[in-house]
């Protein structure tokens, strides 16, 4: 009992953090850090940001893992943008800085693909809320009855949890 | 603060620290494996992997990468490899081992890693640069046999040759002679016959005597032209006698000659006692180098640059480290080399990706025992543009050795080595080879076996020769005496040590041969002396019975013309006193009777 307490207690999490603009925001952040490479310190370091926000963890994660591939595609011009950042006169004695202090290195901030990816990845996290905030609020109340019609939904969630999503799918 | 909120974070926590504690050790030893296996086109198996955090260290137990086709048989094994990180350096995503060490080594090079140095063109293929050393082996016995066989050839004596020609010429020549004399003399005695006959009337006689004055008269002319073609001969064997005296001083020196050009010269020597030590260090040199340039292409992989993985742009580090270094690593273990396990114990320095930034060469130090004890020394500089590699080994054999220097149906020539040393030292710069190989034999024995001239068709041939008894037995000792065996042998018994620099120069896929030494010429020179020296005891006997041969030879043709001349003289004077007679008679007998016939 203890153990389906703990999953019910996290499955209500999920659910509970699933506002649209939480959504929206997860998914955002997701697409946005999801860029950066993952065998660099950043990539950990944005999880863990991603992970720390009140937002919705599924939706990020998912961004995540969409923009894992999309990365891919992006390459060239993630790697445009580091060059031309990581060449700049005026950053140079930051960058010097930054290679001189231990665990940073690991970040891989002189490779023009993570700069680049970091970077980009970064602005385009407001923009993608933006994008994806009218998208969230017309599409989570109905995924959200969706769920709740199913027996595990039920059984995890609990029932006093259940109405307060269908309220919220009603409303 | 919701548990909702942080429900979900801490399971993520949990989640991490789980695969931390629990699950990085079994990760990594995965990602290792794969990655090992992509690189090596090989199956890596690791045991299992310990990694500890603070300070750094890992370690992995019995790792195996495996023969390539057979899958079960081992290319390289290791009981345990330990690594002890440098703490900070790490942090600054550095991995520099302080000490590292590998022991239960066991390296089985197969044909796979020896093809694939082949294909970077980095296998040495030498066997045209030792071609010649064992063929020189070889020649220079066989040659000094034949030529020793040609020396004792009588047929090749001038004087003997011309002699028998002219026997046979003058034989023929004296023998038509012969046969025209003895028509002559038959015919005469016909016409004789004729001449008595006293029967039927005179006018008969008369008529059969006409003819025989024209046909006695015809007669005496040929045995006039077959004089005078007798009295041409004595000149004409004046001639022949001449020239059979210039053949005679031909053969002569060149017995004299042709005796001293036998001796082999000091390469023959050096190759025939130094090849195959030359060929054993040189190949140990090979398969080092190849063995050498397998680990290199371990060491130093040719990573092909992606497009995605971008460009790392260096910035100025105050104290710059390279990405990998291992400053120490100790190695133990056994390799394989031609079936032989041979135990090693050694230490490698300063290998990194980055040779220019910590300024050293790799150091190699190995010393075990193969055949007796060895050290190999040496280092790997990849600082400069073109990589130089250098090393030297050091071998001291404890066993004695036996070698056999030749061994076929002309000679059998066997070394015995108490003791033995080499010392290889080698330099490649790029693709050019620098290689010296000093070795050392000492108390050393030759057995000089079953190795001799066949005299056996020489000496049958001289039974069959019309030569002279005393010639016969006099070159029969010459043979005996001077086998060039006999000589080797005598020559050999004086070495006690061979001293030899073995020098390889030039491009690497075919690089020049040079052994330098001076045993070669010492033992020429000796074996020249030594010949000498049996020259001057023999060769006067050997010039006397020659000379006698010839005289003998000279003075039976003289011998056997002379009274053949003579009686054919005789004969044809005798001829000419039979037609006087035959003349005479014809002409008295028919006339007188037709005389009184008429006075009648």
């Amino acid at each position: 009992m203890v153990f389906l307490r703990g999953l019910r207690l996290l499955s209500r999490a999920f659910v509970d953090e699933s506002s649209p603009r939480q959504v929206a925001a997860g998914m955002a952040m997701g697409l946005g850090f999801g860029l950066v490479p993952s065998d660099s310190l950043f990539a950990m370091l944005l999880v863990m940001l991603l992970s720390a926000l009140k937002i919705n963890l599924a939706a990020g994660l998912f961004g995540l893992f969409v923009s894992a591939w999309l990365g891919m595609l992006l390459d060239g011009a993630l790697h445009t943008v580091g060059e031309w950042v990581l060449t700049q006169p005026m950053l140079n004695s930051l960058f010097v800085w930054m290679a001189n202090q231990p665990l940073l290195p690991w970040t891989r901030f002189n490779n023009t693909v993570v700069m680049g990816s970091l970077l980009v990845g970064l602005v385009a996290v407001y923009p993608l809320y933006r994008m994806l905030l009218p998208l969230a609020s017309r599409y989570v109340p109905p995924v959200k009855k969706w769920i709740a019609k199913y027996k595990l939904a039920r059984v995890l969630l609990g029932t006093e949890w259940l109405g307060k999503i269908q309220s919220v799918g009603a409303g | 603060m919701k548990l909702g909120y942080l429900i979900p974070r801490l399971v993520l926590v949990l989640i991490v620290w789980g695969l931390m504690s629990f699950g990085f050790d079994p990760l990594l030893r995965w990602s290792l494996q794969w990655a090992g296996s992509a690189t090596l086109k090989r199956d890596v198996q690791i045991a299992s992997i310990e990694t500890q955090f603070f300070p750094p260290r890992f370690s992995a137990q019995r790792s195996k990468v495996p023969s390539h086709h057979s899958g079960e048989e081992t290319f390289v094994s290791a009981d345990q490899v330990t690594l002890a990180l440098d703490g900070g350096a790490l942090l600054r995503r550095s991995a520099i081992v302080e000490e590292g060490s590998i022991n239960g080594l066991l390296i089985v090079p197969d044909a796979d890693s020896k093809n694939a140095a082949g294909e970077k063109g980095e296998q040495a293929d030498w066997s045209e640069t030792l071609k010649p050393l064992k063929q020189a082996s070889s020649q220079w016995v066989e040659q000094m046999l034949s030529r020793a066989e040609q020396q004792y050839d009588l047929e090749r004596l001038e004087t003997v040759r011309l002699s028998q020609q002219l026997e046979a010429d003058y034989k023929a020549q004296f023998d038509e002679y012969k046969r025209v004399a003895k028509q002559l003399h038959d015919r005469l005695l016909e016409l004789k016959l004729v001449a008595k006959d006293k029967s039927g009337s005179a006018f008969d006689r008369l008529d059969r005597y006409k003819n025989i004055p024209a046909e006695v008269e015809h007669l005496l002319a040929e045995s006039k032209r077959l004089k005078q073609q007798l009295k041409l001969l004595p000149e004409q064997a004046n001639r022949d006698y001449q020239s059979l005296l210039q053949a005679k001083e031909r053969d002569l020196a060149m017995a004299k000659s042709e005796l001293v050009s036998l001796t082999p010269g000091g390469e023959a020597f050096t190759q025939l006692i130094l090849g195959p030590d030359t060929r054993e260090y040189i190949g140990q040199l090979q398969h080092w180098y190849q063995t050498a340039m397998q680990w290199k292409s371990a060491l130093f992989p040719e990573l092909e640059p992606t497009r995605s993985a971008g460009i790392d742009i260096p910035f100025l580090v105050q104290d710059p480290l390279p990405q990998f270094w291992m400053k120490k690593l100790s190695v133990s273990g056994l390799i394989q080399h031609d079936g032989q396990q041979i135990p090693f114990i050694g230490q490698m320095t300063g290998v990194t990706e980055n040779p220019q930034l910590i300024d050293e060469p790799i150091r190699i130090h190995l010393t075990g025992d193969y055949n007796g004890g060895y050290e190999l020394k040496g280092q790997i500089d990849m600082r400069p543009e073109i990589p130089i590699v250098e090393w030297t080994a050091e071998f001291e054999p404890a066993e004695q050795l036996s070698q056999t220097l030749v061994n076929d149906d002309k000679l059998s020539l066997g070394l015995l080595s108490q003791q033995r040393q080499a010392v290889i030292k080698c330099r490649l710069v790029g693709q050019q080879l620098e290689a010296t190989v000093d070795l050392k034999h000492s108390q050393v024995k030759f057995d000089v076996a079953g190795a001799a001239l066949s005299t056996s068709k020489l000496e049958s041939k001289l039974q069959t020769d019309q030569l002279s008894g005393a010639f016969q037995s006099q070159l029969s000792q010459s043979l005996n005496a001077m086998q060039p065996v006999s000589l080797l042998e005598e020559v050999l018994s004086g070495v006690k040590t061979i001293e030899a620099q073995v020098k390889l120069s030039g491009e690497l896929s075919k690089p020049g041969l040079k052994i330098e030494t001076d045993l070669g010429d010492q033992l020429a020179s000796q074996l020249r002396q030594s010949w000498q020296a049996k020259l001057k005891h023999q060769q006067l006997q050997w010039e006397q019975t020659v000379q006698q041969e010839l005289n003998s030879r000279v003075a039976s043709f003289q011998q056997k013309i002379a009274p053949e001349y003579q009686d054919l003289m005789a004969e044809l004077n005798l001829q000419d006193a039979l037609a006087d007679q035959v003349i005479k008679q014809v002409a008295k007998a028919p006339t007188k009777k037709v005389l009184d016939l008429f006075l009648r």
